[in-house]
């Protein structure tokens, strides 16, 4: 006799559904980390002798921890400036809320200058930036910077983790449906 | 608008603001909704009139309205807009939606196959009979609508929802749902019919004014702030939070109150004339024949249902068959895009191919030039962005949507044309391919060392390395197919080629004969030998040449032609065809891959794929490929190499690398062995390297759901870096040019990415999951039992695994669960690098 369909459910959801409640429930945990897969180019401008262009990650930039990374050539020739001589800070504000300050640490070996910071509130950012060169001011830049709130990265996770174990269950449910159908359609031919 | 105050706090609106995935499920309803009703217009032309069509399509614009205008961006800061979203919701799109009677027409409108056996069996199912009972239950209908409603105006619940998106839309999903419910009983769509006097009706509608009043009225005269959270964030257009909350609260009654008491109104108007007595005998005879359908239903138990109460059940298919007529036997049916104007004639022309090949070696040479000359940072040179971000992207995302587009505009092509050209005017003979070579253990070899070469030379980062590489390929293309005979350099050597073969399994379109009778009785076999053609003599007293018309340089004989392996859709086959017998057909998905579950034929120049490991190996250094690719970019993995990379010598680092990028797919492989060892417990014959072959290219979809995922993210958040990329191209090699000096600066700022955060990576994990579901459901048809032969009714084709172990779903799913297991190991993994922060490896060259 086939297993009443009810039952064959429940037992698919017991064996399915808490790995997949786990899964969805790590992966929704997980998303407070900054997220994503590339950089951006963030701002990029030319005062006096420098051209710089700021890289954000991640990209889009969402409420967290933000990866910024420097690149700054000469604005003559374009070619990159590696004097470790020259500091690099700026500020972010938004709204009437406190700035958030950064020093972009020097550049390493095939490294840029990085600083990382943490976005608490989404918004458009005002972004300032300020190139020293023995401490004297050499150049200066603003720009902005558009952060989106992490909230809806987190429900899209949970989401998009849940979606296909319930269309698993779903599916087998179909097939559990289908195969008594079957089975009642041939205890009612003749044959059968 | 508000005032400078709401760009600070977020309470912006543009595109960006858009729900996506929400906007285009209402479409798709929509979609769905006015197919069904153009069917259902051939056969039943007045049973659904225009104006209901109408104001269905005014329900979808109603909730889209609500969850997708400024609306839903003010409905954090303001309770009245927050208020006029949730009528929209609960007074407007409900009697909207259920007046376009949308049972019927949402039904047809879905694709036969899918309402038959994917939604059909759950009509069957005893729990949904209970539930279509209770939601025919015009008393539950009311006290659901009228709790939920309650319930969610409760502050604490209020403010839940207001706090996270989430229990916002839970909430919102909440009022549609019990308002269609309880607009429903009101409204009776078609083929619904009413089971009780619908003077009933006015009690119902009048109770649920009074619920709607008595709320309202505490909120208009409350006199203190219900919702404190509104207390706490800047206010708009000057109301006060009391004045917000008394405006919302009167809105809540007109509005709600016009809904509810003009239904009445109408009803009662309805009732009293002479049309509502004829409705009511209508509906008494109804009544009548619906009480001896339950009467026939319980004295044959076990039947399936008929049509029921309210109407949540379909109505009696009233589908004409079609009279289009069968197709023969042999024919293959489907859309075949050759018959398309525009698309047919275009790629049957002679020179279709020939420009986008064309086209494609114009783009190349730029990128060769660019690399070699331009900006020598990745993101701002066409080296960088060209192949490494656009084309990529977009031939992957190609394939899975409509096939091997590369391969059919491949520029390494005219090259090679040109060397075999030259060859044969010198009288050069070319040689056959090297017979030990005719497998693809070289070009896996050669794919694993481009997913080296990728990362161990920085390629997305070296403009110069990208056009040395492109280079290099345009001689070997050269090099390999002016030495041998036919497009050897495609199928044994070119390792894009080679991921373009495996990823076309799961490819949607196909190159395949019409009839296969016409093959059958086909005596020259040009699809393959291919012939001489006269071409058109330009004057009567010229001789008339003779043009050769090739058939297929990959040997694919076409009525032994299976699949997509070894095509590289460059039409010469439709060219060379004397009875115009070959199409270019459309079928599901990895449609090609289904049926290896139930058959594996012999296939002409590729043979079985049982038999074939080599084509295992391939499959599984693509697939491994696609998540080693991505799991270097993110900063874990990305550390850790780099702790490796300190450690070690440069050579051991760089070799180590090599050794990996080949140990990877030897894992995964590994892996599978050991899962069909398992399986095979179970099964009834399989040997496991008969086995392993199949099960690998059932893990293609995941693989390439990966290789999706991670490419449509670059494509989306630089889908705008072209213009700039070729500007700075232009500044950068035109500096002496006055027209090049006189164009403007590349703005790099205004890239913005294509969709925002959330939707982005909701797009990346709807696209694995895509992958995961289509991988899962080859594993399921492959543990099942045989399938037939089509046409003859007789089982065919390898015996099940599962034969003689039981047909129960769980039997079935126990027995697939390690290969499943793999399978989910690897979806894990994607899911792990895809909420990965990018590590941003150094960017320049230095």
């Amino acid at each position: 006799m086939t297993r009443p369909i009810l039952l064959q459910t429940c037992r698919a959801c017991r064996l399915y559904g808490p790995a997949a409640l786990t899964l969805a429930f790590l992966a929704h945990h997980s998303v407070p980390r900054a997220y994503a897969d590339g950089p951006h180019i963030a701002f990029h401008g030319t005062d006096g002798a420098y051209t710089v262009t700021l890289f954000s990650a991640p990209d889009p930039l969402v409420t967290g921890p933000a990866d910024l990374r420097l690149l700054v050539q000469l604005s003559s020739d374009g070619s990159l400036v590696s004097d470790p001589g020259l500091a690099a800070d700026g500020e972010l504000v938004l709204g009437d809320r406190p700035a958030v300050v950064f020093r972009m640490s020097p550049a390493a070996a095939r490294q840029l200058p990085q600083a990382t910071v943490r976005l608490t509130d989404a918004g458009t950012y005002a972004l300032r930036l300020h190139l020293r060169k023995s401490d004297r001011p050499a150049a200066g830049f603003e720009g902005t910077l558009p952060v989106e709130s992490n909230h809806g990265v987190r429900n899209t996770v949970f989401a998009a983790v849940l979606i296909p174990a319930m269309l698993i269950v779903l599916f087998l449910l179909n097939q559990s449906a289908k195969q008594k159908l079957r089975r009642r359609r041939i205890a009612a031919s003749p044959a059968g | 608008m508000p005032d400078a105050s709401q760009a600070a706090y977020g309470f912006s609106y543009g595109f960006a603001s858009i729900p996506i995935w929400a906007s285009l499920a209402l479409l798709v309803t929509l979609l769905v909704y006015v197919r069904g009703w153009r069917l259902l217009q051939q056969t039943r032309p007045t049973q659904i009139p225009t104006w209901r069509a109408l104001c269905f399509a005014g329900g979808i614009l109603s909730i889209w309205v609500a969850i997708a205008s400024p609306l839903d961006a003010l409905s954090g800061a303001l309770l009245t807009a927050h208020m006029i979203q949730h009528l929209f919701l609960m007074a407007v799109a409900p009697p909207l939606l259920v007046l376009g009677a949308p049972t019927v027409p949402l039904l047809r409108g879905l694709p036969r196959f899918f309402v038959r056996e994917g939604l059909g069996p759950f009509f069957t199912l005893r729990p949904v009979h209970t539930l279509q009972r209770l939601l025919g239950s015009r008393l539950f209908a009311w006290l659901l609508m009228n709790t939920v409603f309650i319930a969610w105006h409760v502050p604490a619940a209020y403010d839940l929802a207001l706090k996270y998106p989430g229990w916002h839309e839970v909430e919102h999903a909440c009022f549609l749902l019990t308002s269609v419910l309880f607009w429903w009983h009101i409204v009776a769509p078609w083929p619904s019919v009413y089971t009780a006097s619908r003077w009933l009706l006015l009690p119902f509608l009048l109770s649920a004014d009074l619920v709607n009043t008595a709320l309202s009225a505490t909120l208009s005269f409350s006199g203190k702030v219900i919702y404190p959270a509104y207390a706490a964030i800047p206010r708009f257009f000057g109301l006060s939070v009391l004045a917000d909350q008394v405006a919302a609260g009167s809105l809540m009654w007109v509005i709600g109150s016009v809904s509810f008491l003009g239904a009445a109104m109408l009803i009662t108007g309805q009732l009293l004339s002479r049309k509502g007595e004829r409705e009511q005998e209508r509906m008494a005879a109804a009544h009548t024949r619906l009480q001896a359908m339950r009467r026939a239903e319980r004295a044959t138990p076990g039947e399936a249902p008929t049509p029921s109460t309210a109407g949540f059940a379909p109505g009696r298919a009233q589908r004409p068959e079609k009279t289009t007529g069968a197709l023969p036997a042999d024919q293959r049916g489907g859309l075949d895009l050759l018959r398309l104007a525009g698309i047919g004639p275009f790629l049957r022309s002679r020179y279709g191919r020939q420009s986008l090949q064309a086209l494609s070696l114009l783009v190349a040479t730029a990128v060769i030039v660019d690399g070699l000359f331009g900006h020598q940072m990745g993101s701002m040179n066409l080296a960088g962005i060209v192949p490494w971000t656009y084309a990529r992207g977009i031939f992957v995302l190609a394939i899975l949507l409509c096939g091997n587009l590369f391969c059919m505009s491949c520029p390494f092509m005219l090259p090679r044309e040109a060397a075999k050209f030259v060859l044969r005017r010198l009288g050069i003979a070319q040689k056959p391919w090297p017979r030990p070579l005719r497998n693809k253990w070289l070009p896996t070899a050669l794919v694993s060392l481009f997913f080296w070469a990728y990362e161990a030379l920085d390629l997305w980062d070296s403009p110069a390395r990208t056009a040395m590489l492109l280079l290099a390929y345009f001689v070997t293309a050269f090099a390999v197919d002016g030495v041998f005979r036919d497009a050897s350099f495609c199928k044994y050597v070119c390792p894009l080629g080679q991921f373009n073969f495996a990823a076309s399994l799961v490819s949607p379109v196909e190159v395949a004969p019409r009839a296969l009778s016409t093959c059958a009785s086909c005596a020259t076999r040009d699809c393959i030998a291919g012939h001489q053609e006269p071409t058109t003599a330009t004057a009567a007293t010229e001789p008339t040449k003779q043009r050769e018309q090739r058939g297929c340089e990959l040997h694919l004989f076409l009525p032994q032609k299976q699949g997509n392996m070894d095509c590289t859709l460059c039409m010469d086959c439709v060219k060379a065809c004397p009875h115009d017998n070959v199409g270019l057909f459309v079928q599901p998905p990895a449609y090609e891959l289904v049926q290896l579950s139930t058959a594996d034929p012999q296939r002409s120049a590729v043979g079985r794929y049982s038999h074939r490991m080599d084509l295992a190996v391939l499959a599984a250094t693509v697939v491994m490929g696609a998540f080693a690719s991505a799991a270097v970019m993110v900063a874990p993995v990305a550390q850790v190499m780099d702790r490796f990379g300190r450690a070690l010598p440069a050579t051991a680092a760089s070799t180590l690398g090599l050794l990996l990028s080949a140990l990877l797919p030897a894992l995964l492989l590994a892996l599978l062995w050991f899962a069909v060892r398992l399986m095979r417990s179970t099964a009834v014959h399989p040997h496991v390297r008969n086995e392993l072959p199949r099960w690998m290219l059932a893990l293609l979809p995941i693989g390439l759901g990966m290789w999706a995922a991670h490419l449509s993210f670059h494509l989306v958040t630089a889908w705008d870096s072209l213009v700039p990329g070729v500007l700075q191209s232009l500044h950068d090699l035109g500096k002496t040019v006055g027209a090049v000096r006189a164009l403007p600066q590349p703005d790099w700022m205004a890239e913005r990415p294509l969709f925002p955060a959330s939707s982005l990576l909701g797009l990346q994990l709807a696209i694995l999951d895509a992958g995961l579901l289509g991988t899962l459901y080859l594993g399921w048809r492959m543990g099942a039992g045989p399938g037939k032969t089509p046409g003859t009714g007789r089982r065919a084709g390898r015996p099940g695994l599962y034969s003689g172990q039981g047909s129960g779903i769980l039997a079935r799913s126990r027995a697939v669960a390690p290969w499943a297991l793999v399978a989910v190991l690897l979806y894990t993994a994607g899911v792990w690098i895809l909420l990965q922060p990018m590590q941003m490896r150094g960017m320049v060259g230095m």
